[in-house]
This record gives C-alpha cells, structure tokens and sequence, in this order.
C-alpha cells in the first residue's frame, strides 16, 4: 500500500512523549483558514513555481523502515511514531497499516488529526494509538464550518467514541490530549475557552489542553500554490500566557503552552 | 530520494507551537521508567564567598593564556635557573640531554619560588601557567639541546624543512618536531597510591639491581632519582612558605586556616600518599604543575577525582575530619583554581585565546563496571554551574547504563546555557582498550585528554596532536601548485581527464595515501630523536614499565604510548566525491572539466551557481544515505588498513583518529572552493560533525550516520552538535546521551542555546554573561567570543 507523504520529521519533541519521529501524511479535509500547511491540504504530489517538489509516493514499508531507524531514540526516551499530515484520518487504511506495523514494532504511537472521519475508520485506529493529539478549533458548529469548511458534529461524535472506547480499557495507558490553535479574533474568546473548557472536562480520557498560538508559517506557501489563508502577524508570546492564565481556571485538566 | 524531503529546516518551525510535550515526554518518560524527573538536592554555592579568591588568582596569573605570571619572583627565579643552565652548559661543552636534565633538576631545586594564594588551601603553584606557556624552566633543556638535531646529524635539515612547508601549507600541524612533544597523560593513580616518595624508592631499587652493562639505563634512573628529589625539594619548600607567612603575621582569618593547613600537609604529600579528602584534591593540582615544572610537560588532565577520591572523602566525613560544607568549599576552590588560570573576559579570536587544557574527567564506571555518580560528582557539578566557571572542562563519560539522573544533571546544565561537555562513551571506549589489550579494570579508569583522546592515567604516554588534512590534498588535486608540491614534497595527479567517477576516487586516494604513509615515516624515522633533545625521567619513572626498561618515555621506554594521526576534514572530501559522482557521472549535468571549472571559479556566474546547487543536492554525510555512510567508511577502513601493523619508532600502535581543532576556521580561510559547494574561505567540516553548508537532517540522522562507521578502525573522534533549546529538555538530552554511548562515536560535545537568545546576547552582552558554549575543543563565554566566532557559533545553531 502506497500513499503521498508530506515529510517524515526526525527528533520532534513536540507531538507526542519523548523523541519522535512524525510523519507528515498528504491531504486534508478541512480547510482551516489559518492552516499552518497549506501544502498539506492536497492527496496529491504538487510542484513550487520553482519547479520543488511537495510530496513523495512511499509504501507502508518504506516510511516503516525510515521510522525505525530512530528506535533506539524511542527506547531510551519513551518516544515513538506520530503520524499528522494533512490529516491521517484522511488516509485511514494507510495510517492503519503504519499503526498495525507500529504496534508490531513495539513502538508507542500517537495520531494527530482534526476528527473528521468515518466512526468505523476511527473504530479501526482505536486498537493501534497510544495517544490521539485531537485538534479543537472552534466549538461553534456554525462558525467551525465557516472556518474549516466542515461540519463540526461528526468531530465531536468522533471525539465521544474514542473517549468511552478508550475507557472501556481500565487497564490501558491510552488517553486523548485537546490542541487548540489559537487564532486572535478567530477563537479566543471567552466563550470559545469556557467551550473548550467544558469539553475537557467532559471526557474523562483528555489528559490536557494544548494551547498553540497562531504561527504564519502557511501564508508563503500558500501564496506559492496559488491558495488563500488567513494573514496575520504572529502574536506576542505574551498571548499564549494569557490564554493559559485565562484557560486554566476554568478547567479541571492541566493546560500547557509551548 | 525521498530523504530529501525530511525535516527541513523551515518546515521544522511548523512545530514550534507544540513544545508542550517536552513537559509531557518527562512525565511520559518517568512513568514508562526511563527517566527520574528528578535530581538529588543541590548544594548551594554562593559566587561572593570567592570572590577575593578570583581577585587573588587574577593578580597572578596571566590575561592571556600564552602569557606569563605576573609575579616578579616567579620571573626572577626563572632568570636565575636560566643563568645557572646556560653557565653550566659552558663549563660542560661535551653535555648530552640527560646531563642538561640533571643539571635542570639542580638548578630548579635551588632557585624554585613557591607561591601561596591567602585564598586557596592548594599548594602546587610553579609559574608555569598551566602548561601552555610561560617560561619554564625544564624546556631550557630543549633549548640547550636544539642544536643536537643538527650538529649530531639526528634530523636532516631537509626533513625539518620539508615538515615546516607542510605545517604552513596547512597539510598538518604536529605539536613538535615528529612527535607530539606537548600533551601527557597525568600519572595520578600511581601518586595517590604510592607517592612521588614511593616511586623515588622504586627507582632506587631499580639502581642497584640495574646491569652493570646498561650505563645509559643506569643515568636515566639516577636522573630521574634526581628529578624526584627536586619534587621533594618544592614541596617542603611550600612548607617553609606557610609557616614563613604564618609568622609574619597580618593575616585573614581565611588566610592562617590556608597557610596553617598548607604548612601541615607540605611537609608529607604528595612525597607521601594523600591520606584526606584535601590532600587528594591538592595532589591532582601538584602532579599537573610540578611536572609542568620539572620535566616540561604539559599534563592535559586533573583526572578523576569523583572515582579516586571518593573514598578519602567518605572516611573524612565518617570521622569528623570534614563537614559536608567544608568539602563543598574546598571543590569549588579547586575548580575556580582552573578557572582563573587566564583572563576569560578577553576576546577569543587568535589562535590558543582561550585553550587551558584544564579537564577532569567525571562519571562514567568504577573497576568493578559499576556505574558511577556520587555526591562528589554531584559536588563538581553543582559548584562548576553556581560558581559560573568555564574551566576546568568537564569531560564526562557517558554510558547507555549511566543513572538517569547523572545524563539529566548534564542535559539540565546544558539548558542553563553551560556548554562545558565533553561526553566520552564509556561503551566504546573501554571496548577498544580492551581490544588493545589493557586490563578491562585499567580500561575502565580511562580519562578524557586535553580535548577528545581517552587515555589511562599511570599507565598511558600520550602523542596526540598530530593533524593531517586530507582536503588539502583534494584542493592541491584541483588547484595544481608545483612550488607548493615541490616545498612539501607531495606528489599529487591531478583527475581533470578522469573518464569514471572510480578513476577520480582512485587518484584522489593514490595522491592522498602517498603523502599520509610519507608523513609516517617521516614520524617514524625522526620522532623518537626527541629522547637525545629533551628527554623526561621523572615522568618516565611514574608510568607503567618506565622503572623496568630504564629508557626514557621518549625513547620507547613506556610500553603504553600509541601515536594519533588525526584526519581533518574528511566530510568535506566525501562529500565533494559525491558531488563528483552525481553530478559528472550519474546525472551527467555536466562534464568533470566543466564541473571543475565552475569550482576554480569559486562557483561564479549562472552555471557556476547551477552547477553548485546541482553539487549540493547530491548525497553529503550526516545524511544517513548508504552512499554518504558507505564512503565516509570506506576512507575510514582503507587508511586503518594502510597503517594497521605499522609499529611507531616506540614500537607501539599507529591510531586513527578523527577530530580537528580550531583549523576548521582558520584553514578554511585559506582553502579555496570545494566540489561539495564550499566557497573559497568557507568554513571546513568539524570531525564527525556534517558540513554546515549541506545539513539539513536532524540530529537523530547525524548520529545515526556516525553509527553505521566502523569505529573499531578508530581511537577518537568528535561530533560537535548543536540542539535548539525550543525543543530539548534535560530528559531528553538523557535520551540523546544514552543512544550516543550505546551505538555512536567516541565523543560528543554538545551545545544547546536558541538563535534569537545568542543574537541578543550579541547586541546586549551585559544580559548574557553566563551563556558559555563549546566553541570545539574548548568552551568560552559566548559575549567574549570575536564576531566571527559568535557568527559561526550562530550559524551552527541555525542548522538544528
């Protein structure tokens, strides 16, 4: 099985516990309007004005192999295999042969993905992810679609199912992390963190909040695709610590900020 | 090439709103095991309380390392040696270098100064400035000597010329004439047990039961008994010091305790084997100086005090005779001892500003195989940060079995901006001591050298510093120089009409492997005439097989002395064959005369940048690729296969080694355009460490490319890398420390700062006083560093 790779990133620290290795699966259903990877948003292999080249075709075994190159990083760190994209979900019979292969590798795993998916496709995944870094970005349904360009209820459905299916397993280590982009003006206001806020709480498999502020690293390459996002300056640092001061009181799980 | 398409730079930023998770990879870690989380209570030290012991030692030494002390006396006292030597050497027209030695001794023992900080319990003081300049008084014997090279025809005046066009034809640098005259080994262990007493009494037996026949066995021991006399002779007159400044009075409380203490212990130790925690200590320091003094050398190392002096520590304690406090205090006199030995607030841009080769080795194993980290290592490290030293480096050995929280400890300080690392893998260190045929126990009480060579101490002579840059080599292939060839007598073919890429790699490595085996043997022929110049007995008597053989360490009388011939950028010439291969051969871009064209004319033009881009999208090492791995080994395991079984004029082992010094600036200066996309003046690639201009992986590959090298072919080698502090925490450096020591090289020496902090500390140097980073072998204050250091320290930092 083949499918169009973004980029693999070696060490990341980011996504996922201990020394990682992600990778980046192409095509996107959701249209976020401050996507950070616009490139990402296409299934297929797209060229740069500049004749580069976005996306490679890699089979299951290839990118398996590449990502167990760092397993002695893994081990010593309890780090594993993340996969984003794009959207995993979006490639669900791929992402389920790397997680399957994963899991048979001994590697910890996790899935970053904004939820839009079949129940079943996720019903699949369930068994083979460690960590599910599930992506909020606006609780609103109306203004969710008009942001993302897809509906926001078969997320939170999504949401829901794998929250009671992971605590159907007492015994497991599983459990979900909440990461919110926050976007100036777009989803930060009062009722959007009392939102989130209650979301969290309501799901007893959320670990934590992720509050990450906007970056404008998707606006270039945007532009180099000839695709529209939302431009803006990236905010102060100072904007995620208010963000955090304003989250955490309202919350009974730990929120953190980069 | 789907690697290509790996963790690019730019893209990697992507994540940097996702750094939460360093949070949670240390929790994840705890619960799975791996990690503590936690480290041991810290032992506070506050900077004020030395404060007028930096004063003390400032006065004293020089402001720039290769200076002199300041002290008159000190000057005085070598003016009066010096006068002695140079009358007796008139009187003794028919001398020979073992009779300048004695006389030396004689002339040292009479005239020495010892000198006394009313700050510091520590008495070892010789003016010498720590081995790396200043006048001493034992290299007057060199200088007496010299002309033996010529007059007794031991060097022909050819080879001495042909050896100083090759060091300024940047082909090599050798801290000597045909051996590396400068850098030892300390003989701790055999001090601590013995004393410099003990050994004086072995060498006596040694003298008596000496053949009547070996006459010049027979002067080495008595000389060498000489020498050790001389050693008694300083340290009793630290002594007589004390007790001189105790009576005159006009003292600080601090100052009677010192001098107090100073004039108990001078009378025994190290004559006698340090019976205290002090003591221990006070012996690491005298060993380094006084044999500075007496023999000429430059002892690279305080060795280990948390492994030897442990158990003097302990039985302080159990009774009474040290408090906890106390010992605290005392470690970090020792250490600001070190860091004082120059001025560390002027600038770092000419060659040796900043190199004192003060390391102690900490961590690691004990002799059993047990991991080893105590409350002295904890001791060092904890005073090392809050005191806010540079020096001593700390040369850490590291182990996939290290403590968690000892790998922390050093991740941690690492992120509080203490760049002052060097992490020797225990794993493969002691594999290939044993594999050399040490003992496993002696292996396993291995020490970190000046920089990156591990040695062991009482047993080991060091001859390390011996540099051979095999992309001059390439550079003289392409800009053919006949008056250069000619001065240092390389034979070079240039591979302009070569038909296949096997043809260029074969005449690369043809012109490359006759000058390293002319080099060789060069080496081989002449080094070991060093024993009729300037020969060290007392050294010689305090290592392993020195007494049995009655031959100077020069002369081959220690068994132990491997000889490191160190190849310097090596990833600029893999890298530029590659670029070779795919450019000319395999994507047939371009001709190899139309591609070497483009690299003489420093890349110039449109095609020039075509073909340079084209040049830099081939394979590189620190890639991970086969073809990248698959030649940076080739070169490893034909150049080990070239000098395997080739003995040294001391009947020892040839190594390899791969790291390089502050060349990789310097000589890149001068080093024109390069096939691999390097530009004339470009810096060169750093040991292991990928060429900044083509990296682009992450760290994770890097390492992973110095695995796959058969390191078995190699004694050293150093990877310096650089990590975005965005992204590490002190676990994960654990993590990085771990996987290093378990699969990599033999060193690592880590730096960890953002771009945006050392830009900031370029505008504001007054906010940043206590960033210190690893420049290569050394570390520095990055606010004392010159722009163009700070540029390149900057720019290895953008590369992660």
């Amino acid at each position: 099985m083949k499918a169009i790779i973004l980029k693999i990133d070696k060490f990341s620290t980011r996504d996922g516990p201990g020394i990682r290795t992600v990778v980046c699966l192409k095509g996107c259903f959701l249209r976020c309007r401050w996507c950070h990877s616009p490139e990402s948003w296409s299934f297929g292999i797209q060229k740069y004005p500049n004749g580069e080249i976005v996306g490679i075709k890699m089979s299951a075994e290839e990118v398996m192999a590449e990502v167990l190159k760092d397993r002695d990083f893994y081990e010593a760190s309890g780090g594993g295999m993340t996969l984003s994209g794009g959207d995993p979900l979006a490639r669900p019979a791929f992402s389920l042969e790397l997680l399957r292969m994963a899991k048979a590798q001994g590697l910890h795993t996790a899935v970053e993905t904004s939820g839009y998916a079949k129940p079943a496709e996720i019903d699949a995944l369930l068994p083979f992810v460690d960590i599910w870094l599930w992506d909020v970005k606006k609780l609103d349904a109306k203004k969710h679609f008009e942001y993302t360009l897809r509906p926001l209820e078969p997320i939170l459905e999504n949401l829901g199912r794998v929250n009671s299916q992971i605590l159907k397993d007492k015994e497991s280590n599983r459990h979900i992390v909440l990461r919110c982009p926050m976007i100036p003006g777009l989803n930060d206001t009062n009722s959007d963190l009392m939102a989130i806020a209650r979301l969290a709480d309501s799901m007893k498999a959320v670990s934590g909040i992720d509050i990450e502020p906007y970056i404008p690293y998707g606006i270039q390459k945007a532009h180099r695709l000839g695709l529209k996002v939302y431009e803006a300056p990236q905010p102060p640092p100072e904007y995620g610590r208010r963000i955090l001061a304003r989250l955490s009181p309202l919350t009974s799980k730990p929120v953190r900020l980069p | 090439m789907y690697l290509l398409f790996i963790a690019r730079q730019g893209e990697n930023k992507m994540y940097i709103s996702r750094r939460d998770f360093i949070k949670q990879s240390a929790v994840a870690a705890v619960a799975s095991g791996v990690a503590t989380g936690a480290f041991a209570e810290e032992t506070a030290f506050d900077p004020k309380n030395y404060e007028a012991l930096r004063r003390q030692l400032r006065a004293y030494y020089p402001d720039e390392c290769h200076g002199e002390v300041k002290d008159p006396l000190q000057k005085q006292s070598y003016e009066k040696i010096k006068a002695q030597m140079y009358a007796w050497a008139k009187a003794n027209p028919d001398y020979d270098a073992l009779d300048a030695r004695q006389a030396s001794y004689k002339a040292i023992a009479e005239h020495y100064v010892p000198f006394l900080f009313e700050e510091s319990p520590f008495y070892f003081e010789s003016g010498v400035n720590g081995g790396w300049g200043g006048n001493r008084p034992a290299r007057l014997v060199k200088k007496l000597c010299y002309h033996f090279y010529k007059d007794k025809s031991l060097v022909p005046d050819e080879a001495f010329a042909t050896l100083r066009n090759r060091t300024a034809g940047r082909f090599l640098l050798c801290c000597g004439p045909f051996v590396d005259e400068i850098h030892h080994v300390p003989p701790i262990r055999v001090v601590l047990e013995k004393g410099f007493g003990g050994i004086r009494n072995e060498v006596a037996q040694a003298i008596e039961k000496c053949p009547k026949n070996d006459e010049f066995g027979r002067r080495e021991l008595e000389t060498a008994l000489l020498g050790l006399d001389t050693i008694r002779e300083i340290q009793l007159s630290f002594a007589k010091e004390a007790k001189r400044r105790l009576a005159a009075g006009n003292l600080t409380p601090q100052a009677r305790r010192n001098f107090a203490r100073i004039a108990d212990s001078a009378q025994r130790c190290p004559w006698e084997p340090p019976k205290t925690f002090y003591e221990g200590l006070n012996t690491l320091w005298f060993i380094r100086e006084v044999l500075g003094y007496v023999d000429g050398l430059s002892i690279f190392s305080l060795g280990r005090p948390d492994a030897w002096l442990i158990d003097l520590y302990k039985a302080d304690i159990a009774a009474g005779r040290l408090t906890k406090a106390e010992a605290a205090d005392l470690v970090a006199r020792f250490l600001i001892t070190a860091d004082e030995h120059h001025d560390k607030n002027i600038p770092v841009n000419s060659y040796d500003d900043h190199e004192m080769e003060i390391p102690i080795t900490l961590g690691g194993c004990d002799r059993a195989g047990k991991p080893l980290y105590n409350e002295l290592t904890r001791l060092f490290f904890d005073a090392h940060l809050q005191t806010d030293c540079v020096f001593p480096k700390l040369h850490c050995r590291i182990s996939k079995d290290s403590p968690q929280e000892y790998l922390s400890k050093i991740g941690d300080m690492l992120m509080k901006g203490h760049a002052v690392f060097a992490l020797f893998s225990d794993d493969l260190h002691i594999r290939l001591f044993v594999k050399d045929g040490y003992p496993i126990e002696e292996a396993r009480e291995y020490i970190g050298g000046g920089c990156w060579d591990g040695h062991i101490d009482s047993v080991m002579d060091s001859d390390v510093a011996n540099y051979i840059s095999v992309v001059r080599i390439l550079e003289l292939s392409i800009y053919r120089d006949p008056k250069v060839e000619e001065a240092a007598k390389v034979q070079i073919e240039s591979f302009d009409e070569a038909a296949s890429f096997e043809e260029v790699h074969k005449i690369l490595y043809g012109n490359f492997i006759r000058f390293f085996r002319n080099v060789i043997s060069q080496y081989t022929r002449y080094g070991r005439q060093f024993a009729k110049i300037a020969p060290n007995p007392v050294y010689t008597m305090c290592l392993k097989g020195g007494i049995e053989s009655r031959r100077d360490t020069t002369d081959g009388g220690v068994p132990a002395r491997p000889r490191f011939i160190t190849l310097g950028f090596l990833g600029n010439v893999v890298d530029s064959l590659l670029a070779i291969n795919s450019v000319c051969f395999e994507k047939k871009i371009c001709t190899l005369k139309e591609f070497l064209a483009a690299v003489r004319s420093n890349w110039a033009g449109e095609r020039g940048q075509q073909l340079r881009a084209a040049a830099m999208a081939a394979p590189y090492w620190g890639d991970g690729s086969d073809a990248s791995c698959g030649e940076m080994a080739w070169w490893i395991r034909n150049i080990y296969d070239d000098i395997d079984g080739f003995e040294t004029d001391q009947g020892c082992k040839y190594c390899l080694a791969i790291y390089i010094y502050r060349e990789f600036m310097y000589w890149g200066n001068k080093t024109r355009a390069t096939p691999d996309g390097r530009r004339d003046g470009d810096r060169l690639a750093q040991g292991f460490s990928p060429s900044e201009y083509r990296c682009k992986e992450g760290v994770t590959t890097v390492l992973n490319s110095i695995a796959s090298l058969p390191h078995d072919c190699l004694r050293a080698s150093n990877a310096n890398l650089t990590f975005d502090k965005s992204a590490m925490s002190a676990d994960t450096f654990a993590a990085v420390f771990r996987v290093y020591a378990k699969k990599c090289g033999h060193l690592l020496q880590p730096n960890c700062n953002s771009v945006e902090e050392l830009i900031d500390a370029q505008k504001h140097p007054e906010r940043h006083q206590n960033i210190i980073v690893k420049v290569c072998g050394f570390s520095a204050r990055f606010v004392s560093l010159s722009k163009r250091w700070q540029d390149e320290v900057i720019a290895r930092h953008r590369l992660m």
